[in-house]
């Protein structure tokens, strides 16, 4: 019998901010559990704590007989073993899965002995695999030659081959759990960019890492999948546990509300009561669109102004390269662009002609394609700003801080003041800055690109406000993301996207104003499914 | 830079964003303290040096020396600031200097070229040199550090070759005159051009919509690119504009000896780096920038000065401008380092 690992009593400052105050969590032997909240919740700070990453300021440990003080002994490493899996898998593309397999371990030299027995290595690690479906033939492959899934199923096999002995333990006497000290596997958003069947397996993999007397905590933004995987739910707000669930008495309508401190009835304020719209209001045009290095296209579809067109599809269906495309932000892209009336050829596009003819695009990647991380606010605001170009050699600092705090003000930003870095802010605020980045200015066209992504639900209702207000102002918004939920919430119309084509076009049913989740997750799935895909449905 | 993002906010946002008043004015305390942090390691190398040799060190006669026997460094450092600010090495700016100095030289006292005339082609050939940097660069899509790493070695040889192979005496004395011998409050005017030189980009770096255009394409190409900025003309303009300081600091050089070394201009490049890296140490704390950068060239070499009064070896000098670099980057990295803790926390 494995004994419970209870951790309680755990806080956690960092400067002025609390990240943890009295945070609790179970975890049970063959049970798991997932882990809830906006971003700012405190519930990465837990996952780092139990990684022995971060020390809280206090805490409890008990496991069985065994009481320690976590603020002593936070790397725990004797009683209970934890692996975590990241979102980014820890892979190393380019290298053999064997050899991915093996890399914590090479690392600190505990692969055997100073010549590798590689042939031992395979089979061990290929005997290994196969107990969770992996073919083990792979192991000689290339990591970036396996599916997306198989990674992440690779990365988290490795996760439980570490906890249970790692490769000593595997020569030595076979791998077999080790059933007196509990183990914890950690999966940090490990499903992002799965398609709905690679996430049914990943579940059926947890499941089996559960039943083989490991504790798993998964943390998650999709509460759909959270409500699949999960037999226990700990939801975080403001660094505390504000509940827990079996998922068996929850509801996502429940959870949402719980999460996000919004009472249910203003979570349906946001979803419903989209404006009617005339089809015949056409402002943009799109002919013969291709991208993607022929990848996707040829497309055809017009946008009317004030209509938030929603873009989807599963991953690699190509979507998520239609708003560079028509941003001119991609190369190889063909085609029409029509606004209100001028055509412009994309292939002689590029963003700062696209900028000027009031098209804007709201990268996915915050970090690395939308905002300077280490600027301030207004100076990442101020890129947008006509007045830089109005006057190339006088540029007063007063006013561009005062644009900043006012902007600041307005999309409700947490931040001291404009003079913040991104850096200091939290997801959902960084978002903020992004979307004011072009909201603030005036346009005719706005693509986004996944305009929610790692962001908290309070941050996504706020923002799915921001594009309809600005819709309702006349504006075309084209919004790629495989974000449904959010899709539901915002798209006029959506589009659904399957091999570089068009497979679906969607509109909202029954007098509702946006396009039911239902619908865009059928449809994705239709084309992929079978090739009978009919729209009649 | 997407790393830090994701690594120090994971899940932690500042909360309200209200930071307690006196943890606010503690930081920022420290801030204005890192900014000034290297003005005051200055006055007290200053200090100590007119401690230990206040006959020699603490006069007149000395500090015009250091001052006036400098600005060389500075220009060049400046010329690197403005490269390095868009995000891009350039290694070959010592060369390039060096080039256009022994092709003032070549020209005025070889070829009997007037003095005016050898100016400008001189300054030409800074930015023609820095146009081509910046082709390879750009255009072709070479990696900076080494596209000018090549270009720094073969412009080395052109010197060699323009100059052959041996120092141009007797450039006209009215550049002489009119970059050391003239003096303002005892100071030779050069002092002043590097002076010039640095508020000219003070006012650009922070006043202008190409300064900010310049500093965006540094901090990050792909988010300037979507932006709608024109990141290759930016980076172009760089090169470009660094070849010509570089080669108005090949005016000083050659002007402050009246002679044209081909061989000599290449020890410049480092303690420039020195300069330039010790500068993103304070007033723009992380960024480079010319008030600190002229502030750690007058540092360096008061330490150099100050060393060589002591009767310290030349050889000592190369220590310390090395060291300099090192120390500077070590630091900057790790006040980098403790300022993402201080947001993380």
């Amino acid at each position: 019998m494995i004994p419970d690992v209870e951790i309680s009593h755990v806080s956690k400052r960092f400067g002025a901010v609390v990240a943890l105050d009295d945070a609790h969590i179970t975890l049970r032997s063959g049970e798991v559990r997932a882990l809830v909240g906006a971003n700012g919740s405190g519930k990465s700070t837990l996952v780092k704590i139990l990684s022995g990453f971060h020390r809280p300021d206090s805490g409890v440990m008990k496991i069985g007989d065994i009481e320690a003080d976590l603020s002593d002994d936070w790397r725990h490493g004797e009683h209970w073993q934890v692996g975590t899996v990241h979102q980014d898998l820890g892979l190393i593309a380019g290298v053999s899965v064997v050899e991915n397999f093996l890399l914590p371990e090479l690392a600190v030299g505990h692969a055997g002995s100073v010549k590798l027995n590689w042939h031992k290595l395979r089979s061990s690690v290929a005997s290994h695999l196969s107990r969770f479906d992996v073919d083990p033939s792979l192991v000689r492959r290339k990591i970036d030659e396996c599916p997306r899934v198989t990674q992440a199923v690779i990365a988290l096999a490795r996760a439980v081959w570490i906890l249970e002995g790692g490769f000593a333990k595997g020569t030595a006497e076979g791998i077999t759990a080790d059933h007196q000290r509990p183990a914890t596997l950690i999966l940090d958003e490990i499903t992002a960019f799965l398609s709905l069947d690679e996430v049914a397996r990943l579940r059926e993999v947890i499941r089996s890492v559960a039943a083989s007397g490991h504790s798993v905590l998964l943390v998650s933004h999709d509460l759909d999948e959270v409500l699949s995987f999960a037999d226990e739910i700990t939801v975080f707000r403001d660094g505390r546990v504000v509940a827990e669930r079996q998922v068996s008495d929850v509801k996502k309508a429940e959870l949402f509300s719980v999460i996000s401190g919004i009472s249910m009835e203003e979570t349906q304020d946001v979803t419903s009561g989209g404006p009617t719209r005339s089809r015949d209001n056409v402002s943009i045009g799109v002919k013969e669109l291709r991208a993607a290095e022929g990848a996707v296209g040829p497309l055809s579809f017009d946008i009317a102004a004030g209509e938030v067109l929603g873009i989807t599809g599963l991953l690699g269906s190509g979507f998520e390269h239609v708003p560079y495309a028509l941003f001119g932000a991609d190369p190889t892209a063909t085609g029409t662009l029509t606004i209100n009336g001028t055509a412009y050829d994309l292939s002689h596009a590029s963003p700062s002609r696209s900028i000027a003819h009031g098209v804007a695009l709201v990268p996915g990647d915050r970090g690395t394609q939308g905002l300077w991380v280490d600027m301030t606010i207004a100076e990442n605001l101020s890129a947008s700003d006509g007045s830089l170009s109005l006057h190339p050699w006088v540029q007063a600092r007063a006013p561009m801080w005062r644009r900043g705090d006012d902007i600041v003000d307005e999309y409700a930003i947490k931040a001291p003041s404009s003079k913040s870095k991104i850096v200091e802010l939290s997801g959902g605020n960084a978002q903020r800055v992004l979307m004011a980045k072009w909201l603030a200015v005036d346009l005719d066209f706005l693509l986004l690109d996944e305009p929610v992504r790692g962001v908290d639900v309070g941050a996504r209702l706020q923002i799915g406000e921001m594009i309809l207000e600005r819709a309702r102002g006349g504006l075309s918004v084209v919004c790629a993301t495989s974000d449904h939920e959010f899709l539901s919430q915002v798209a006029h119309r959506v589009l659904v996207f399957a091999n570089g084509e068009l497979s679906f076009e969607l509109h909202p049913k029954g007098g509702a104003g946006f396009v039911a989740k239902d619908d865009i997750v059928w449809s994705c799935q239709a084309k992929e499914d079978s090739s009978n895909a009919s729209i009649a449905r | 830079m997407s790393n830090t993002e994701s690594n120090s906010v994971a899940g932690m946002s500042m909360g309200d964003g209200a930071r307690p008043r006196n943890l606010a004015k503690g930081l920022r305390t420290r801030e204005i303290l890192q900014q000034v942090s290297l003005l005051l390691v200055w006055v007290i190398v200053v200090i100590v040096f007119g401690i230990l040799r206040p006959d020699t060190f603490l006069t007149v006669g000395n500090f015009s020396a250091v001052f006036g026997t400098n600005a060389t460094l500075a220009v060049l450092a400046l010329a690197l600031i403005v490269v390095l600010r868009a995000g891009d090495y350039d290694l070959s700016l010592a060369a390039v200097m060096t080039t256009c100095s022994v092709t003032l030289g070549a020209l005025n006292v070889e070829h009997h070229v007037s003095l005016l005339w050898a100016i400008v082609v001189s300054l030409l050939m800074g930015v023609a040199l820095g146009a081509l940097n910046g082709f390879i660069v750009v255009v072709v899509g070479i990696d900076s550090f080494i596209a000018t790493l090549g270009m720094g070695t073969v412009l080395g040889g052109v010197a060699l070759w323009f100059s052959g192979q041996q120092q141009i005496v007797g450039v006209s004395d009215h550049l002489v005159n009119w970059v050391i011998v003239k003096q303002i409050f005892g100071i030779p005017i050069s002092f002043y051009y590097a002076i010039a030189i640095g508020l000219i980009i003070f006012y650009i770096f922070r006043y202008t919509a190409i300064g900010r255009r310049l500093l965006f394409v540094g901090k990050n190409r792909e988010v300037s690119r979507l932006s709608g900025i024109h990141v290759k003309r930016v980076r172009f303009g760089a090169f470009v504009v660094a070849g010509f300081i570089a080669a108005i600091a090949a005016l000083l050089y050659t002007g402050s000896s009246g002679t044209a070394d081909p061989t000599s201009g290449i020890s410049y490049l480092l303690p420039a780096y020195a300069a330039a890296f010790l500068g993103a140490t304070c007033i723009e704390v992380g960024g480079f920038n010319p008030i600190g950068t002229l502030i750690a060239v007058y540092f360096l070499v008061t330490g150099v000065s100050g060393l060589a009064i002591m009767g310290v070896q030349n050889y000592v000098q190369n220590i310390f401008y090395g060291a300099v670099l090192i120390v500077a980057v070590a630091g900057s990295q790790a006040f980098a380092r403790s300022r993402s803790r201080v947001v993380s926390d």
